[in-house]
């Protein structure tokens, strides 16, 4: 097998997961059904589908952040579907995520340098004068100043608040990011914003992205790859072209109906 | 979005002036022995409940005592037991809420069957039984209150913590691999501190009253203790003659009681103002 | 249109916000003027931050006490902002209908649909109780609720986010309004249900005749039902014009910024960011990321030209002068 250059980054095979928050009166019906899906390094694979199709938690189960019934993840070409909280902690710096909500990305009491430098501080990795330039250096790369480390969330716009939380994730070097409808909180111009600077990120530090959204027209420009999610299972798979002009399965056609507005 | 602090509360004037009164009660409590011009305990049977004179502004009590004196010194027992029984209620109160919040499942299943067998105590007569039990005092009043306060607020923690929980910043953390101490300890308790920290206000001024209850019922503080409540324990069978050695110490828990709440009802407003969405049209 | 009295008409409106903290009051809506004639459907687009949502409100006066309003509001000849409390009452839900923004929260959580609906059909169109519940089946069948009976006695938890911005709707048009007020009516939702409501939005002002004001920031649903659009920035109207013509041919930097920011078109980002009220830039509000900014911009505010690009156009900008 040609380990290396086509291994994918994050995977999961075939996996059943029945619970998308850890609540007690969960339905029987499955979330995720038999679901496969691979992301490469340096690509992105575009996930859509409405609201209630299980893309959030596709998105968390190859993170590890919600539990498989069954099936497998894989993670840079291991399997980590059975490992324990700190058998999975030294692999958490290179898979993260990015929230729908900036307003609650970040805790709202504690001052946002204070939240970058924490990922370093949990890893140990490094000392917090280090981590701070550190910080510094990659806010200039997503565009930020660095008057800003010494506000409070709710002292900065939504737009910035998404890139803080990309800066944060960047503290640890990660190679899979999974974006979980970054932009839908964010006006038009902002998401164009957020997306151009999403593109530097994944060209210079080399990033494979999973990136969610409900918006077709959104995951088309964005997306290397795209999977239609419905109802816990993937539909359908292709390129933006494929998706857009070709679609096969029934509920594809009625979504890209649904944007040929 | 505007956001107010919980120091905005401060700018009615009604919580100010609670406030200002509150620090001068507490000043006084603290400095009484310096500024009473008497013994608070020193029996003067010659000179039993004289009426107001310049060596005795407010007379004497049915001993001889300082009035004066003994209400300057009055609050100093009540004030400290309320203080730190609250904060020994909160302490509880806390660990339990947050560790039955977060972990859920079993941790939490069996905190709340504590909980619910608590919470049904009823309260005052409770706190009779067990300083019936153990003997009236200051301990057997600290451990009433805490018994009978810890369950109600640990499941008002809880509450909180089950919805902060849910948040993407704890998310986050996990995320990245933080561990359940840290989230506990840097995420979700600060963030509880402001419902928390109104609930300690009011649950102060109510513990003030409950430590006063008993006292008169002579089941709390003891005489000669120069204790408000005791005082007003002492003064009943000269109540037709002498009222004002009921009314006057009556009064001081009354008024601090009141300021209590005041600032209570200030610090809710000013936390309920600052989570108030009142941005959201804006955008 | 045809040269008849506009049903609103909407001219030099202020709207400030005083703060908690004292001060200067916050502007957020900064002179703007409209009009929206009988059968007409006009979109005011705007980002977060316009003050699109504020300007919607304050028609019905739903504004919070901390509000400042000057200007004037007519309605049908009436100016709204003197009229009695009890007339406003009788026009809110009535011949002004309203549908809310955010659907989780817009709807009593512990009333059923059915009492919901129905009470404007009691209130404002006088109906007998018999009435009225033959008029709350035909309305959620005609909005595309599956099982008006079953629908109707159903708890708002229970429905999803696409029928309960149809519940809202129904209740919107329930008074038979001749203006129809839609707040961002489909924020928040999914591609196929945000064409549903669309189409839903659309089919009820035809039906009704009603003229409808629709605030929203999705550029395509604004191209789908509206006649004419006026684009507001920072508090001010910066263009206005036909729907189709102002797409084709944006006059206003920001308009063509806006539309060159969209994800079916370009996804290009604008630079800088939306100004927040009482931090708007001296001059014209846009400048700062305009890519056309000259000096008299700088220091001077734009007035509106209107009709001299094109008939029924106004834009407010120096490029235009």
């Amino acid at each position: 097998m040609n380990e290396g250059v086509n291994r994918p980054t994050a995977e999961v095979v075939r996996v059943t997961s029945r619970y998308a928050a850890a609540r007690r009166n969960r339905p029987a019906e499955p979330v995720l059904k038999q679901v496969s899906l691979a992301v490469h390094p340096l690509r992105t694979v575009g996930l859509v589908g409405e609201s209630g199709c299980g893309k959030s938690t596709l998105g968390r189960v190859m993170l590890k952040l919600l539990p498989v019934e069954a099936g497998q993840v894989r993670f840079e070409g291991r399997d980590i579907t059975g490992l324990s909280l700190r058998e999975m902690r030294p692999l958490r710096r290179r898979m993260q995520i990015v929230f729908q909500h900036p307003d609650s990305s970040f805790n709202p009491r504690a001052v946002l340098l204070d939240s970058l430098v924490e990922p370093t501080a949990i890893h140990r990795s490094m000392s917090r004068s280090d981590a701070a330039d550190r910080a510094r250096q990659l806010l200039d790369v997503v565009g930020l100043h660095p008057e800003l480390l010494s506000r409070y969330p709710h002292q900065v716009s939504g737009g910035q608040l998404q890139r803080m939380a990309l800066v944060r994730i960047l503290m640890l070097e990660p190679k899979f990011i999974v974006l979980d409808e970054p932009t839908s909180m964010l006006d038009v111009s902002v998401q164009a914003q957020l997306v151009e600077c999403l593109r530097r990120v994944q060209q210079e530090f080399g990033i494979a992205y999973l990136f969610i959204s409900h918006d077709l027209d959104l995951i088309r420009r964005v997306s290397d790859d795209i999977a239609v999610m419905q109802g816990g299972r993937i539909v359908e798979q292709g390129t933006p072209e494929q998706i857009w002009e070709a679609p096969r399965e029934a509920y594809t056609r009625a979504l890209v109906e649904a944007f040929r507005f | 979005m505007n956001r107010t602090s919980l120091l905005d509360a401060f700018r009615s004037p009604m919580a100010a002036a609670a406030l200002s009164f509150l620090a001068v009660v507490a000043a006084i409590s603290a400095f009484a022995p310096l500024l009473a011009p008497c013994d608070p305990e020193a029996v003067d049977m010659g000179n039993r409940l004289a009426p107001f004179s310049l060596s005795h502004p407010l007379g004497t009590d049915h001993l001889g005592r300082d009035v004066l004196s003994r209400l300057l010194h009055g609050g100093r027992h009540t004030l400290l037991l309320a203080l730190a029984a609250s904060a020994a209620t909160m302490a509880i109160g806390l660990a339990l809420g947050i560790v039955s919040g977060y972990f859920g499942g079993f941790a939490d299943d069996a905190i709340q069957w504590f909980v619910q067998l608590f919470q049904g105590l009823p309260g005052l007569s409770f706190m009779l039984a067990i300083a019936g039990t153990l003997g009236p005092g200051a301990a057997s009043l600290f451990i009433a209150v805490v018994i009978t306060s810890w369950a109600d607020f640990s499941r008002i923690v809880r509450g909180e913590t089950l919805k902060l929980r849910e948040e993407h910043y704890v998310e986050a953390v996990r995320a990245m691999g933080s561990g359940h101490g840290r989230i506990m300890l840097r995420h979700l308790m600060p963030n509880l501190l402001g419902p928390i920290v109104v609930l300690f206000t009011v649950r102060i001024g109510r513990t003030m009253l409950a430590i006063a209850s008993l006292s008169f019922l002579g089941l709390g503080l003891q005489p000669p203790l120069p204790d408000w409540g005791v005082m007003v324990s002492d003064a009943r069978t000269y109540f037709r003659s002498y009222p004002h050695l009921m009314i006057l110490p009556g009064m001081c828990i009354a008024a601090v009681s009141l300021a209590i709440n005041l600032l209570g009802d200030a610090l809710r407003d000013g936390w309920d103002a600052r989570t108030e969405r009142n941005g959201e049209e804006w955008r | 249109m045809s040269g008849t009295k506009p049903l609103l008409e909407i001219r030099n409106l202020h709207i400030r916000f005083r703060q908690r903290a004292g001060g200067e009051p916050l502007t957020v809506v900064d002179g703007v003027s409209l009009s929206v004639s009988g059968r007409e459907t006009f979109g005011l687009i705007g980002e977060s931050g316009s003050g699109k949502s504020v300007l919607g409100m304050s028609i019905l006066r739903l504004l919070p006490g901390s509000a400042v309003v000057e200007g004037t509001i007519l309605y049908d000849g009436d100016d709204l902002m003197q009229l009695p409390k009890k007339r406003l009452r009788r026009l809110r839900g009535g011949s002004i209908g309203l549908v809310p923004q955010n659907p989780a929260t817009s709807l009593n959580p512990v009333l059923r649909i059915g009492r919901q609906v129905i009470e404007p059909l009691r209130l404002h169109r006088r109906l007998s109780r018999q009435q009225a519940a033959a008029q709350l089946l035909e309305l959620l069948e005609r909005l595309g609720l599956p099982e008006p009976e079953r629908t109707s006695r159903q708890y708002p938890w229970q429905l999803s986010g696409g029928m309960k911005q149809r519940v809202l709707t129904a209740i919107g048009i329930a008074g038979r309004p001749r203006l129809l007020i839609a707040d961002e009516p489909t924020k928040g939702l999914d591609a196929i249900v945000r064409k549903q409501v669309v189409d839903l939005l659309a089919n009820a002002a035809r039906e009704s005749g009603a003229a409808m004001l629709v605030i929203t920031h999705d550029l395509q649903v604004a191209a789908k039902l509206c006649d004419r659009v006026g684009v507001i920035y920072a508090g001010q109207l910066v263009e206005a014009g036909p729907a189709a013509e102002l797409f084709a041919r944006p006059l206003h930097p920001y308009t063509a910024a806006l539309l060159a920011a969209a994800p079916n078109k370009e996804l290009k980002p604008i630079p800088g960011l939306s100004p927040a009220p009482g931090l708007r830039p001296q001059g014209c509000a846009f400048h700062p990321r305009c890519p056309h900014a000259m000096d008299r911009c700088r220091r001077e505010r734009p007035v509106s030209a209107a009709g001299e690009q094109a008939p029924g156009r106004e834009v407010r900008c120096w490029l235009y002068e």
